[in-house]
């Protein structure tokens, strides 16, 4: 016998050294598939989340803004959520990787199969209205959660060239008290604005429009949307 | 349990060997002899340790294939699973002594009638001119000048005799990826060849 064989044996034998119970393997291996599939899941979410801010966004208008489309489209896009869509497909890159037999496949092709899944189930999601709640419950429950909309923000806290939108904090019959990104509060004129259907203004609706600036802290409005398609509930 | 007889343990497969060290632990002295000197050999072809280090390495690589005896999927080849574990365990060892294989200076006797080049271009002349006709002493000692990653991948393919898929399972890359660093790796012994005048002049 061997010297090597002869010192495993005897650690064998002296129960120094035992097999990892299979339970342990087994566990390790539905851990990183379990990771792999929630990665791929919140990156789903994230890009139905994407596809309804970007289909959310003011394309209507957007010629009125004095901006080609394609400066538009740079402003109108979720950075945020394209972040954490590109992170978690990154992390369901790695955990796929960690599998058994993850390495057998090559980047690329590991990669481009997480993206297709999360753009198919995301588009799911993102028709099935389920992005639509998301996003409520989000601006309902964080405050913070508007402010990641920068680019939306700067394209419309333009008031010289006729956008402002913000917080009704006072109203008083066709006038109301708005205070708006920059935390200047600006009198409104809305008597004879155009609304969507069924839209009603109140103190804390988050509003953008469109209108005149009259002249520093006055503002009449033409066009009055919800700054979100989605109020958040208060 | 009596540990059965030698004769029958080599007509054993690996699998069955494996399942029979599971039920009786006696039993992966087959699984031992039948690899210690693949296993030996095959990390004396990666690295320039010495003996001691060699079997050091050796030793750990078996009593963690023991450990994780359980964790070895039998759709893999059991041959892969374990140079998989001898290949990291070399890795770790040169990380653990932070040094890194070494580079042996190629000192070969010039042959005029030896055109390691003109064998190169196909993976048969590889095998038939040099290792067949006993070239394989400096087929091997253009290897070792090779950095890590390639020698690993000739040494595998030339040396061990694996197919693409078996490297593929022992490096934990894809099979296209191990195909590049063959190619490469080739390339890169030709160039090692040529630079020392292992060719015809």
């Amino acid at each position: 016998m061997s010297h090597i064989k002869e010192y495993i044996i005897e650690k064998i034998k002296d129960g120094s050294i035992r097999p990892t119970p299979r339970w342990v393997f087994l566990l390790k291996s539905s851990v990183i598939w379990g990771m792999f599939i929630l990665s791929v899941l919140f990156g789903s979410i994230a890009v139905s989340i994407i596809i309804f801010q970007i289909s959310d966004a003011d394309w209507d208008i957007y010629s009125k803004m004095n901006h080609n489309w394609v400066e538009f489209i740079m402003w109108a896009l979720p950075y945020f959520w394209i972040i954490l869509m590109a992170l978690f497909l990154i992390l369901a890159y790695y955990d796929f990787r960690h599998t058994k037999k993850g390495y057998r496949y090559s980047v690329f092709s590991v990669f481009g199969l997480s993206i297709v899944t999360s753009v198919l189930l995301g588009g799911g999601l993102y028709f099935s209205k389920f992005s639509e709640k998301i996003e409520g419950v989000l601006l309902s429950n964080i405050p913070q959660y508007d402010k990641l909309h920068y680019g939306k923000q700067i394209l419309w806290q333009r008031p010289r060239q006729g956008f402002l939108s913000g917080t009704i904090i006072n109203m008083n019959g066709n006038i109301f008290i708005l205070h708006d990104f920059d935390s200047r509060d600006w009198e409104v004129e809305a008597e004879d604005s155009d609304m969507m259907p069924g839209f009603v203004l109140r103190q804390s609706t988050m509003v953008k429009m469109i209108g005149d600036f009259l002249d520093d802290g006055r503002f009449h409005a033409k066009v009055i949307s919800p700054w979100n398609k989605y109020q958040p509930v208060r | 349990m009596s540990v059965m007889k030698q004769m029958e343990a080599e007509k054993q497969t690996d699998k069955q060997l494996v399942e029979m060290t599971l039920k009786n632990p006696d039993c992966y002295e087959y699984i031992i002899q039948r690899y210690e000197s693949k296993l030996m050999r095959y990390i004396r072809r990666l690295t320039n340790v010495d003996q001691e280090a060699a079997e050091d390495i050796l030793q750990e690589v078996f009593l963690k294939a023991y450990k994780n005896l359980h964790g070895y999927d039998d759709s893999f080849k059991f041959s892969s699973w374990i140079y998989r574990i001898t290949h990291n365990e070399v890795i770790s060892y040169f990380r653990k002594t932070k040094s890194r294989p070494e580079i042996v200076d190629i000192q070969v006797d010039e042959d005029p009638n030896v055109d390691i080049l003109a064998t190169l271009p196909s993976d048969i002349n590889l095998r038939d001119d040099y290792i067949k006709k006993e070239m394989s002493e400096k087929v091997r000692e253009v290897i070792t000048a090779l950095p890590e990653k390639y020698r690993t991948v000739l040494v595998l393919r030339y040396m061990e005799d694996k197919s693409y898929d078996e490297i593929a399972d022992i490096l934990e890359k894809p099979a296209g990826t191990v195909a590049t660093l063959i190619s490469r790796a080739k390339d890169e012994f030709k160039k090692i060849a040529e630079k020392n005048h292992l060719n015809k002049e």
